[in-house]
């Protein structure tokens, strides 16, 4: 988990079930990157640990992007990733795919974040490329099968 | 299926460059799973290995063992590291030079193979242990070679895998049901064709063939079903995901048959994780220096 500033463009390479959520401030042209594991932390882990998971993470990345002189209500998200095997499972608990997106979904909700677009769930792995310089995300599938460019998170959806 | 290419032991045959692992290592091996093997015993087979001594040496002064004085001989660094650890990084030292091989079959880049084989090695262990099973070292064995059919196989899937990608996401069928359907077979069986060449016990070349239809195995393996699970947790944790990503069928049936509940799966994966960057840690700074 970061909140970068400088124009470059943050590459996250392999992503299955996990989910990643990119924020974005146009004004202060900051953008924040995490990359959930799970949904749900549990007891008695390190702080560094609390970042990889959703109900520990989230709270934590948008402290970090106010910290940086962000104003939440700049923010815009995006995210992708949340991946499933190929038979849907009956039981939702192994199902981390699934799970992490509904976390997701839920914080920003909670957050009052404003959702510019996501790329979530199939079968697929993906790789993402956050450009800082405008909030663009590019989503690869693993596959090579599909390249998504979601538009600069600078513009107003 | 289509016009039969090659059967297996066609394909075997014809593919030059097939994975090996070294006697010298199997000796280590060997020795360390003895039931009479002492420190100075394991430490006189490594010393025949120059390039496996100077890493055990190695690992035995990193940080990680954060130890105040220098480890010189080989029996030392057997004490300080202990046979697991020694049995684990032989395997994992004497399959690296074709595991961190680039797979464009696959489209795995030159470090997924081998993230995603030790991802699922440990994660292996790591059920083996929450089940209270005693099969700790196969199960570590069991899954860093789990794959090692898509090592012989990638140089014949090159200009396939998009074809095999294609089918499986047309006719929404796992990737290996999409590889017995273009290629005849898929790499859980190539995987268990070089497991039998390699002459590997009988469980452990099984669980490499069942690995994704561990309801298959008559009667249940348990080294499957520990393989199964820990390489459906390193797909959802994107440890060297390639073009197949997460198109294969999880069998929920495997956690039952180990005496586990649902309730085990997010601490199985958070233990996988942090067992992973640990081992990654210490062996990779060793093999990809």
């Amino acid at each position: 988990m970061a909140v970068y500033a400088d124009p470059s463009v943050i590459e996250c390479p392999s992503v299955g079930s996990t989910i990643v959520v990119a924020l974005y401030d146009h004004a202060a042209r900051k953008g924040g990157l995490a990359h959930f594991l799970l949904p749900t932390a549990r007891e008695g882990l390190s702080s560094d640990r609390q970042a990889t998971f959703v109900d520990t993470g989230f709270p934590a990345l948008l402290q970090l992007m106010v910290q940086h002189g962000c104003l939440t209500e700049n923010l815009v998200a995006l995210y992708a990733g949340g991946a499933q095997f190929r038979k849907a499972l009956a039981d939702d608990a192994l199902d981390i795919g699934v799970r992490n997106i509904r976390a997701v979904e839920q914080a920003l909700a909670k957050a009052q974040i404003q959702v510019h677009g996501s790329h979530q769930g199939g079968a697929a792995g993906r790789s993402l490329f956050f450009d800082v310089s405008d909030g663009t995300l590019t989503v690869q599938t693993l596959s090579g099968a599909k390249i998504l460019d979601f538009p600069p998170l600078g513009v107003a959806a | 299926m289509p016009a039969a290419l090659l059967t297996i032991q066609e394909l075997v045959e014809r593919t030059s460059d097939l994975p090996t692992i070294p006697a010298a290592a199997i000796k280590v091996i060997r020795e360390s799973e003895s039931s009479t093997s002492s420190a100075s015993s394991l430490a006189a087979t490594l010393a025949a290995d120059q390039s496996l001594s100077a890493r055990v040496l190695r690992l035995s002064n990193s940080a990680y063992y954060g130890l105040s004085r220098q480890v010189s001989d080989l029996p030392e660094a057997v004490v300080v590291l202990g046979m697991r650890c020694i049995r684990n990084l032989t395997l994992v030292a004497a399959t690296f030079p074709w595991m961190s091989r680039t797979m464009k079959g696959y489209e795995l880049g030159p470090k997924a193979m081998w993230s995603h084989a030790l991802a699922v090695a440990v994660g292996a262990q790591e059920v083996a242990k929450r089940a209270n099973l005693r099969c700790l070292d196969a199960a570590f064995t069991a899954g860093l070679l789990h794959d090692i059919g898509k090592v012989a196989l990638s140089v014949w899937l090159e200009n396939k895998v998009c074809a095999v990608v294609s089918l499986a996401e047309r006719e929404s069928i796992s990737f290996d049901e999409a590889e017995r359907q273009v290629l005849g077979f898929d790499h859980a069986e190539v995987g268990y064709m070089l497991a039998g060449n390699w002459n590997l016990p009988v469980p452990l070349a099984e669980a490499v063939r069942f690995h994704h239809r561990p309801n298959e195995t008559e009667p249940s393996s348990d080294l499957a079903d520990c393989v199964h699970l820990a390489d459906a947790l390193a797909m959802a944790l994107g440890l060297g995901i390639g073009a197949d990503g997460l198109m294969y069928h999880f069998y929920p049936e495997s956690l039952a048959r180990l005496g586990l509940a649902s309730q085990d799966w997010d601490v199985l994966a958070g233990d996988l994780m942090v067992s992973y960057e640990k081992y990654e840690t210490m062996f990779g700074e060793l093999l990809f220096a």
